[in-house]
């Protein structure tokens, strides 16, 4: 990927059989970045995994902390279809979410197909299950004491929460902000059917496969968006190899 | 008041609901009726090969309107021919993400204007002085019931592009039937083995509607208010036979033909490939900078017999105004200047496209002898595709060159094809004109439950405010559309029920039963069952061979190993797909050049999408490729947890190193194994990405379909909601009883495994009556988490 992407184009077109260049050039990279107008569409994903991890993270913080911290009735049941949620194939909830949008695009401005305020919508929701899971231990592995002496000490409930709790966990929150990211990053169904006409609202994967061409496809150019695209997850990936491991010899030994 | 505050919470959650969303949504998409006088005009025009000369004429008919009106910005975005009926449908059915201008083929007219997509002009243009200067017959192409939609932007006609040099060497006559068209790229062929006799796909439709048409045959007839299918009569069948013909091995192989649109079939030629091609007037100009331009000519493509010219298709796009507009002066104003005469012409300089107005035609036509055969192909007659909103839905669903394409890879005769065909063809024909409107549902709007419990501090209240966010946000994201989903596959659920154009019809089952009569539907089933089952397999023996040799290889060589396992990992689903589609390529990927190379045949040029068992082997290749890593590191760190002791202790009981893994290490591997596997079934169950990308949406005549595209296409690109939601149930069912599956083997791995830290883990979780599911299911998400990334 990252050869071809270097290979200078007349080389590419010429089916120039050798897998490697001598004669690496940045062309193609300046080619979908300035003409094909990556740099926007970059800062579109940008934009909408950063508010999916903020808002996703936020939210299954808050019931991480609930479904962790104290006991309720419906406790188990809410655990359980939390996980049921993460379950649910997303693909077959196109069709109702894409009225869904259409509808509240109506009523407040800003969300609604076309706009990358449904994209966001949408991951965030998809995000939280597995971010409460992820979570929920961070935050059940927090002394029970520690509590105690914040209440003793006149912290309330939220400042408690807030103040002591989300530092505490903060490396877990980490993790599942790089799991939130990633699945955003990647989406490629959401973008497709909710992005209608604005050119501008694109995200990295639609702006890709738009380089496919009827008959004359540019390779370098395709190759040095996918480079663009995949960066970002590889190194984030390197960050959480650890835990992957770590999540995995769980599941494994269960 | 103890236990009432949440369960009262619950209770008014669901009530409110219940009493808000009993029907599916339908809101009328109607147009704003504001006219903006600035701001962003949206414009959508088709892609096209080489089309920078169109590009440039565009830029500048854009320049020249934002010089003229301050405040205004247009944005012309090209997209793709083939995708544009899920682009329309999309726009038709959120009129505030529509474009405000757009050029339309004059074939899919009556679809749109059935949605109410277009706005209707007839006003506009009833004083607007060029418009008296395009022909009737033309003007009704862009005319629905004598109201037009848009300016007729170019015509289109097609004729016989043949090489001169080719025919006088092997001595051949220009055919003058369409009989020896075939014969005559037949004898080339034979003479000329690496060159295509005649280069027609089997995805090009209008090269092969002339063929029916010129022996009597149509696609379909008008009896009453209905159109009926006519493409399974005996002219049709006779045109359609010679057609087929094209597509064998001694004219155009159907290995390299069939899936030729007409774009590509024209390429071949200009590529010096074929000795003959059928092209548009609008092909001239690349025709002229190819290098067969000093050995090319043109005829009219002939008839049945001698004289004759050959029925031609009368192709043409518009310009329109879509109905969902906020600048609607602005973008009238706006198609006025792009399909004005100054414009057309210009258009007609560079791409070749002919004018609609016939006095700008007939200036050409005396300064240029090369359209002289486009213009004898008009004046000879020229014919239409039926004028019904199934048109779309037909072309959609690539009914004819479905047909063709069996034919042409010999899975079934031209009449069983034609029978089939004939059958899809007034099916769509009925469900365009059959509207019931019985059972009116009320249709109120979506409201979000607002409720919030009061801001006690109690311990017992605390725990649901902190909820509240991510119960809100899932409950309108996940729950609701899950609920919709239900609902909407029970109705009749199409564009004008979405709209509020006509009202609800609850259908039952009906849309369940359409299904499971559809044998495509089985056979979509089938491909994905199929595809899944091999995908797994093929993951879990990549991952658990790799595995195994993980544990055999020096640091230094695994640590490479697990960083390429990393890479494919970390890449996304497109970007994976882009790379191998790259790989596969016909003519420039590395895979053919290397295989031609390596002298295992003339591979330059072969598709691997063509066949269809060679393009899920494909993509079934990327998602292996794409998902082992996960089953290798699982297995890796299985492998690894299995204590030395009981390897040691079974070799000094004299076992056998085979013995050694099957009978100690397997049974101690379960655990992981099942993991991976059930995980495994249920992404790739799931797969829409790499087969949305790598088959162009499920391949030729939806070969390659498996159950979320065949969903997304039912939904997205023929407008059948309803159905594509009973489809989406379906699959959602099929994966909860997987998931089901995953979980009962969870919970029971226990029994199976005599790992001494599984026996205390159980107990452990044998504590407490909430922690047993949760440690089961705590498992789960963990492989989700980790694996799940990569296939997304």
């Amino acid at each position: 990927m990252l050869l071809s992407a270097l290979k200078p184009r007349a080389a590419l077109e010429a089916g120039d059989p050798t897998p490697y260049t001598l004669e690496p050039t940045l062309e193609s990279f300046r080619r979908v970045l300035l003409i094909d107008g990556f740099g926007q569409y970059l800062l579109n994903s940008v934009l909408v995994a950063v508010v999916v991890v903020t808002a996703s993270t936020l939210c299954a913080f808050l019931a991480a902390v609930a479904l962790t911290r104290y006991r309720f009735r419906l406790r188990t049941t809410l655990l359980v279809m939390v996980l049921t949620a993460q379950m649910v194939p997303v693909e077959a909830l196109t069709i109702p979410l894409f009225f869904l949008m259409r509808t509240l695009g109506y009523g407040i401005p800003g969300i609604g197909l076309n706009q990358l305020g449904s994209l966001m919508l949408v991951h965030t929701a998809f995000a939280i299950p597995l971010a409460v899971w992820m979570l929920r231990a961070f935050v059940a592995s927090v002394p029970r004491e520690l509590e105690e002496a914040a209440w003793l000490d006149g912290a309330g409930s939220l400042t408690f929460v807030t103040r002591v709790l989300f530092p505490l966990v903060a490396p877990g929150v980490v993790a599942c902000s790089i799991f939130s990211f990633i699945m955003t990053w990647n989406d490629f169904l959401f973008a497709r059917t909710f992005i209608i006409s604005a050119q501008e609202n694109q995200t990295l994967p639609i702006a890709l496969l738009s380089l496919f061409k009827p008959d004359e496809n540019d390779w370098g150019g395709i190759m040095a968006g996918s480079v663009l695209m995949t960066l970002p997850v590889l190194v984030f990936f390197l960050f959480v190899q650890h835990r992957l491991a770590n999540g995995l010899g769980g599941a494994v030994k269960g | 008041m103890r236990l009432t505050t949440p369960a009262r919470l619950c209770a008014l959650l669901g009530l409110a609901a219940l009493t808000t969303a009993c029907a599916p949504l339908q809101t009328p998409g109607a147009a704003s009726g504001v006219d903006e006088p600035d701001g962003t005009l949206r414009v959508w025009l088709f892609s096209e090969v080489d089309q920078a000369p169109k590009e440039r004429v565009v830029d500048a008919a854009v320049a020249e309107f934002e010089a003229a009106h301050d405040g205004v910005d247009v944005q012309v975005q090209y997209i793709p021919v083939e995708t544009r009926a899920e682009r329309f449908q999309g726009a038709f059915l959120d009129p505030g993400s529509a474009p405000d201008v757009a050029e339309y083929g004059n074939t899919d007219l009556a679809g749109y204007v059935e949605s109410a997509g277009f706005v209707d002009l007839t006003e506009d243009l009833s004083d607007w002085e060029p418009h008296e200067d395009i022909a009737a017959d033309v003007a009704a192409t862009a005319q629905v019931d004598g109201a037009s939609y848009g300016v007729p932007w170019f015509l289109g006609a097609r004729a016989l592009f043949y090489r001169t040099d080719v025919l006088e060497e092997l001595d051949l006559e220009v055919p003058r039937t369409l009989e020896e068209v075939v014969e005559t790229g037949r004898a080339v062929r034979e003479a000329r083995p690496g060159m295509l006799g005649i280069s027609a796909g089997g995805a090009y439709t209008y090269a092969m509607m002339p063929f029916v048409w010129a022996h009597g045959g149509d696609i379909a007839e008008l009896r009453g208010d209905t159109y009926a299918a006519t493409i399974d009569s005996a002219e049709s069948r006779r045109g359609l036979e010679l057609y087929g013909r094209i597509l064998s091995d001694d004219v155009c192989p159907p290995q390299t033909c069939s899936q030729l649109t007409g774009d590509a079939s024209v390429q071949n030629f200009l590529a010096g490939n074929a000795a003959m091609t059928i092209g548009g007037n609008f092909n001239l100009n690349a025709l002229r900078d190819s290098e067969v331009a000093e050995n090319a000519a043109v005829v009219p493509l002939p008839g049945t017999e001698p004289g004759t010219v050959a029925p031609a298709f009368a192709g043409g796009n518009n310009l329109g105004v879509l109905a969902g507009t906020e600048r609607r002066t602005l973008s009238v104003e706006f198609v006025k200047l792009l399909a004005g005469k100054e414009y057309q012409l210009k258009m007609y300089e560079a791409m070749g496209n002919l004018p609609a107005y016939t006095d700008v035609r007939e200036e050409l036509a005396s300064s240029d002898e090369e359209i002289g055969p486009f213009v004898e192909t008009i004046d000879a007659g020229t014919r239409f595709v039926p004028v019904t909103g199934a048109w779309a839905t037909v072309d959609a669903e690539g009914i004819l060159p479905g047909m063709v394409q069996r034919v042409a890879a010999g899975n079934t005769d031209v009449d069983q094809a034609t029978d089939e065909a004939a059958r899809a063809l007034d099916t769509a024909f009925g469900e365009s004109d059959a509207r019931g409107r019985q059972t009116p549902v009320s249709a109120p709007a979506v409201r979000r439950p607002t409720g919030r419990p009061p801001g006690s501090r109690s311990r017992r209240v605390e725990p649901w405010m902190y909820l509240v966010p991510a119960a809100l946000v899932l409950g309108v994201m996940l729950v609701y559309p899950l609920y919709q989903l239900v609902l909407v596959s029970f109705f009749d659920y199409r564009q004008p029920q979405v709209t509020g154009a006509e009202p609800l019809e609850f259908v039952g089952w009906a849309n369940y039963r359409a299904l499971l009569a559809d044998p495509q539907f089985w056979e979509v089933l089938l491909n994905t069952v199929g595809f899944a089952a091999a995908c797994v397999l093929g993951t879990l023996a990549v991952g658990g061979a790799l595995a195994v040799l993980a544990t055999r290889l020096t640091p230094w060589v695994r640590t490479v190993l697990f960083l390429a396992a990393l890479g494919a990992w970390a890449t996304p689903a497109v970007t994976g797909s882009a790379v191998w589609l790259h790989l596969f390529d016909p003519t420039l990927g590395p895979v053919n050049q290397a295989l031609t190379w390596l002298g295992l045949g003339d591979f330059s040029g072969h598709s691997w999408t063509y066949d269809k068992w060679s393009a899920f082997a494909l993509v079934g290749a990327q998602v292996v490729w794409c998902s082992f890593p996960f089953v290798m590191v699982t297995l890796y760190a299985g492998i690894r947890a299995i204590p030395e002791e009981v390897v040691e202790a079974a070799r000094l009981d004299g076992a056998s190193t085979s013995r050694i893994a099957w009978s100690v290490m397997l049974p101690m591997l379960r655990p992981a194994v099942t993991i991976v596997t059930i995980q495994s079934i249920i992404w790739d169950f799931k797969i829409f990405t790499q087969i949305y990308v790598m088959t162009g949406g499920g391949g030729i005549a939806g070969q390659n379909l498996v159950l979320n595209v065949y969903a997304y296409q039912k939904a997205f690109a023929s407008g059948q909601y309803g159905l594509g939601s009973a489809i989406g149930v379906i699959t959602t069912l099929l994966l909860l009883l997987i998931t089901l599956v995953y979980l009962r083997a969870l919970r029971r791995q226990g029994r199976y495994c005599d790992a001494p830290q599984t026996q205390e883990r159980r107990r452990r979780a044998a504590g407490g009556a909430g922690r047993r599911p949760a440690a089961v299911l705590d498992a789960a998400l963990g492989a989700q988490a980790a694996g799940g990334l990569g296939g997304r």
